[in-house]
């Protein structure tokens, strides 16, 4: 259909549908006041029960421990699926020539790179703290991974492609990112046939407060936070290089 | 509802929907990465450090790059 | 009736509608990524407006900040903080598969791309 006729089919139902969401919401609760049973049942005992402060990173990685599993597979699955597009891409593209330094260096001063190349460090190291710290302060795994992944990008800009296929060695991070992904599962089989349910807290609790605090809560963390920095590394670096494909094409 | 939500709110929505009528792929994408981080303040007025984290992290270098890089291969947006 | 109350869930409809309005416009399958993104970023307000609690802080307790003070709802911000970074990844892969389809097509706007042609 013609894009008119669709705008205006799309227009009249979207209005229908909105109001009848409106209509929905009234029967929800007010703003501010929301008085879930659930929820004051998990604020009252997660501290008490998983010795972590961070109650949603302890919501993540135990009490409901298996949706973060899912969520991590569709993540692991994307990146997986993003590779393979464009290495498909690669093979049936026509073989390049030998890439020549030129288009690495050209534009960027010395000042630039000086800068990024501090700033890399920086961004890799918050993101380490992030995630380590995720039992006490808000972070996590997931946040810290996603900080540090995008380190690479600043290398990039510091050094250009030589530089980033270096640091963010493909062979290297594709296996920490399928290490990460397995050994969320490993360790839910594990604890299943330790204590009898999956993902069972088995590990000694730690004390509130320190750094190591939670048993499996901070595995699992540490490896979530290795998946999601190596997807993002490797993700990042498969579509900066096709930035330099585009360059080659060019020439 | 304080004021501080209540602008905010407000906000969002307005940038929202800047970002799905602005023209050139490339504008949008600018108001998408500035439209990460009004919803990352958005989360912080609502209590939600770790949501905030999460977006500002994902949401400022992330998602633009590689957007940038597919508008750059695939030709459109300049 | 509050108009106020209910404005959050109205905002999140509205960016949600705004989201579906710009897949429904796009003329660049670019475009169409980005307001798909917009329309996933609306459920994370619609659920973060419906956990919040008024006079409560956020749920990370330490020795200044006891269990047992009130805290808004932490089970709605893990859903959605895991979904923020993994829905940037899906939109990486719509975004590799426009790459593929203007490799093989030199065209993305959606309009004149159709499953049956060739």
């Amino acid at each position: 259909m013609s894009e008119h006729t669709r705008t205006t089919v799309f227009g009249a139902s979207a209005i229908v549908t909105l109001a009848l969401m409106l209509y929905a919401s009234m029967s929800l609760p007010a703003f501010g006041e929301f008085t879930g049973p659930y929820t004051k049942a998990v604020l009252a005992e997660a501290t008490r029960l998983r010795h972590v402060d961070n109650v949603p990173t302890a919501i993540n990685f135990d009490i409901r421990g298996f949706d973060t599993l899912g969520e991590e597979f569709i993540f692991f699955t994307s990146v997986a699926g993003v590779l393979l597009l464009f290495s498909a891409a690669k093979a049936a593209a026509p073989p390049a020539p030998e890439p020549m330094e030129i288009g690495d260096q050209r534009a960027n001063t010395g000042a630039i790179r000086w800068f990024f190349a501090g700033v890399t460090a920086l961004i890799a190291a918050m993101g380490v703290s992030v995630a380590a710290h995720g039992s006490l302060t808000p972070g996590g795994g997931f946040q810290g991974g996603a900080i540090f992944g995008s380190a690479i990008v600043c290398v990039y800009l510091a050094m250009g492609t030589r530089a980033m296929d270096v640091a963010g060695n493909h062979t290297f991070f594709t296996a920490l990112d399928a290490l990460g992904a397995f050994s969320f599962g490993a360790i839910g089989v594990a604890t299943g046939l330790a204590t009898g349910s999956f993902l069972g807290n088995s590990l000694g609790l730690g004390r509130t407060g320190s750094l190591v605090s939670g048993g499996t809560i901070y595995v699992i963390n540490g490896f979530v936070f290795l998946e999601i920095a190596s997807g993002f590394i490797v993700l990042l670096t498969a579509f900066i290089k096709q930035m330099r494909q585009l360059q080659e094409e060019q020439q | 509802m304080s004021l501080l939500e209540l602008v905010l709110y407000v906000l969002v929505a307005i940038v929202g929907t800047a970002v799905v009528l602005t023209k050139r792929p490339l504008n949008q994408l600018i108001v998408f990465a500035a439209f990460g981080l009004l919803l990352s303040t958005l989360f912080f007025a609502l209590h939600a450090p770790d949501v905030a984290l999460s977006e500002i992290a994902v949401g400022t270098l992330a998602v633009p790059t590689i957007v940038m890089v597919a508008m750059m291969k695939t030709g459109g947006g300049v | 009736m509050n108009v106020l109350a209910y404005l959050p869930y109205a905002v999140s409809f509205w960016i949600f509608a705004m989201g579906c309005y710009g897949l429904v416009r796009c003329r660049n399958l670019i475009a169409a990524v980005l307001a798909l993104a917009v329309a996933q970023s609306s459920t994370y307000v619609l659920l973060l407006s419906i956990g919040f609690h008024k006079q409560a802080g956020a749920p990370i307790f330490s020795p200044t900040n006891p269990v047992g003070s009130p805290a808004v709802d932490p089970i709605v911000q893990a859903l959605t903080l895991t979904d923020i970074v993994v829905g940037a990844t899906v939109s990486a892969l719509i975004l590799a598969l426009s790459i593929q389809i203007h490799r093989r097509t030199s065209c993305i706007d959606p309009e004149r791309l159709s499953p049956m042609s060739e």
